[in-house]
């Protein structure tokens, strides 16, 4: 019997529940021992990991299995928290909201279920990463590429329901969804737009269908268990081009988001570029106790020397072009003669043949390809890295951009946190990504990055900014501040949450949302 | 002792620069099926004693996988293949030696197939201007 129970259900009804489960997955495939079940605790929680500890976890291989552990959860009243591989790390990994709750993990549900090259898409299940995807393309020699988010271990259909980014021209991978297949709390099994024609030949190449579309109802909810999506792949291009532009100064912050913001509505940049920060860019080169082994911020004169020795801007602007060498050196003029501008900008680039491939993992996910690299951040600090984020949404303009950064670097300075960030271009908003990176053995760094991360939270808020995605200790808090009329849009969340999960076992408290049952659990930690 | 037990016992191990872990040679113990060696080796040779510990992965014959940059990418396309073939054969031990960072990757891959568990790990902090480094051995599930 494990020692946490779901919440108000007996150990008796929870060994009834257990041996039920194991009836339809088998024993192997539900998961009770501490050992077992430590893989489901966020190593990166800001704050105690039991607070978000799972029961149990139950690793379905089909959508009939998750059916039949649907009907024992709602028999028993049990939560449970679905996670496609678990790899959400600084906003949760695979721990669940509500402690007690039962995981439900759908790595095995990994299978590639179709791949049209003519088209340009793909329909895949929860289980399969970014690394199985670009895999299978190579070997079956298909002429497409993926768009990875920076770390390559995630799940496909995951990412996309958290709205993850990449780098390429596919980088907003919610926008390049096309398709669902979910399973309600009730069983009931639906498909999403054209998917819903039996004999359909356009479900992953229309995405509204027919009626209302429900695609986003998915993303970032507890509304259903998705099992199959379709994702848009980018065709293979005949060649691209990396390009960097280092800058000096940190006010050249305003003058990058004004210049970006044109290229990126009128279409010469069509990648999500990333404005790095200095100490980012560092941070995958060098551990900081070279440069700085005090307590608190990096002091900017170690700063200035640690960029300088290493060759890195204060930011540094990455993007990609992809098509034919004309198309990419017109467009690249013009990028080239638009940063011109900015004093003591260092422009420079690299042109590949379409199946090239380049070193390094940031210009490896520009290419399509997936790379792990982004966690050798996790040295930054030293002892046993972890990090924690901070994701406003930014408006594209030069005055909002440096406002946010420069309210982040201060308050995380005051807590001891070097800035460690940067944004992501869309056309008209930046993710602006902060990482509080901290030492998860030092119970003072741990405490303090959870107390910043909840500043940074109400300054934002303050200045009419709001996150994009927060860490499971937070969700509470980042749905509020989502107030407008008194909280009109979470009222109707939880209308359309308690309509269709009466019971409430999906997933209670994801994002803020918090069926009937539970509301009373919700808290702004 | 002859060279197969004095392997083992970690003793060769101990005279390696940077300490001694005997528990590599329990794990490699564990890992063993018959006479056959089934543990496999990761190092970062970049680390300060990363190249003392192929050597000793070599002495006692086991496959060595290099991090490289991208120790996520070492799994991906080179260990999770090797374990896949592997699936009908027991589990191996894996036992290594990488940055904090990449045995953070490579555990939490390794643990999430459901085949390991954590036998022993121990960080270093090293020198200013060296990178903090982890030995580590993951052993398998039901060993």
């Amino acid at each position: 019997m494990p020692q946490t129970l779901p919440p108000n259900v007996s150990a008796a009804q929870f060994e009834h529940a257990l041996a039920g489960w194991r009836a339809v997955v088998g024993d192997a495939q539900v998961v009770t021992s501490d050992a077992g079940l430590a893989a489901y605790l966020d190593p990166f929680a800001p704050g105690e990991r039991a607070a978000f500890a799972a029961s149990a976890a139950l690793l379905p291989a089909s959508v009939d299995e998750i059916r039949a552990l649907l009907r024992i959860a709602n028999r028993y009243r049990i939560p449970l928290w679905t996670v496609s591989t678990g790899r959400n790390f600084a906003y949760g990994g695979a721990a669940p909201r509500l402690a007690g709750s039962v995981v439900l993990d759908l790595q095995r549900m990994n299978r590639i279920l179709d791949v049209n090259e003519t088209l340009a898409y793909a329909l895949v299940e929860p289980g399969v990463s970014y690394f199985d995807l670009y895999a299978h393309l190579r070997e079956k020699g298909y002429r497409l590429w993926i768009d990875p988010p920076a770390a390559g271990w995630g799940s496909v259909v995951g990412n996309t329901l958290e709205r993850g980014f990449g780098y390429t021209d596919y980088g907003d991978h919610a926008a390049a969804q096309c398709g669902m297949e979910v399973v309600l709390a009730n069983g009931d099994v639906l498909r999403t737009g054209m998917g819903g024609i039996e004999i359909g030949t356009a479900w992953q190449l229309y995405q509204p269908g027919y009626g209302p579309s429900f695609d986003a109802m998915f993303m970032q909810s507890n509304y259903g268990i998705v099992t199959k999506l379709g994702v848009w792949l980018m065709p293979a291009p005949p060649a691209y081009l990396l390009g960097e532009i280092q800058f000096r100064h940190e006010a050249d912050l305003e003058a990058i988001v004004e210049i970006l913001r044109p290229l990126r509505l009128d279409g010469t940049i069509r990648n999500h570029a990333v404005i790095e920060g200095g100490l980012r860019r560092a941070a995958g080169l060098s551990a900081r106790r070279p440069w700085y082994d005090g307590a608190g911020a990096m002091p900017e004169s170690a700063l200035t020397a640690m960029l300088d020795t290493l060759g890195v801007g204060r930011w540094n602007l990455h993007f990609a072009l992809y098509g034919t060498p004309e198309l990419i050196d017109a467009r690249y003029a013009s990028i080239e003669r638009a940063f011109a501008r900015v004093p003591e900008a260092r422009l420079s680039a690299a042109r590949y043949a379409g199946d090239a491939q380049p070193a390094g993992g940031g210009d490896r996910n520009m290419a399509g390809i997936p790379a792990m690299t982004a966690f050798r951040m996790l040295d930054w600090r030293g002892g046993a890295g972890a990090h924690v984020d901070f994701a406003p949404i930014c408006p594209a303009t030069g005055r909002d951009a440096l406002r946010q950064y420069t309210m982040v670097k201060t308050r995380a300075a005051e807590y001891g946190f070097d800035y460690y960030g940067g944004f992501t271009a869309g056309a008209r908003h930046l993710h602006h990504i902060f990482a509080a990176i901290f030492d998860r053995d030092d119970a003072s760094q741990v405490e303090r990055a959870g107390e910043l991360l909840r500043s940074l939270m109400s300054d934002a808020r303050a200045a009419g900014y709001g996150e994009y995605r927060a860490h499971l200790a937070y969700m509470d808090f980042a749905a509020a501040q989502y107030g407008f009329n008194d909280g009109a849009l979470l009222r109707l969340a939880e209308t359309i949450k308690d309509t269709l999960d009466p019971n409430g076992i999906l997933a209670p408290g994801k994002q803020g949302i918090w069926p009937a049952g539970w509301r009373d659990r919700r808290g702004y930690t | 002792m002859d060279r197969r037990t004095f392997m083992l016992t970690g003793a060769w191990l101990s005279t390696m620069a940077g300490g001694a872990w005997p528990w590599f040679a329990q794990a490699v113990a564990r890992g063993n099926l018959g006479n056959d060696m089934h543990t496999l080796a990761i190092v970062d040779s970049t680390l300060v004693c990363g190249a003392s510990f192929a050597r000793y992965a070599a002495h006692l014959q086991l496959p060595v996988f290099e991090t490289g940059d991208d120790a996520g990418a070492l799994w991906f396309t080179a260990l999770a293949p090797w374990l896949g073939d592997a699936a009908s054969r027991a589990t191996p031990s894996l036992i290594g030696f990488t940055r904090a960072s990449d045995y953070f990757v490579l555990r939490h891959l390794a643990i999430r197939t459901g085949r390991f568990v954590e036998h022993s790990h121990e960080p270093r902090v090293g020198q200013p201007a060296q990178a903090a480094y982890v030995a580590f051995a993951l052993t398998p599930r039901h060993a």
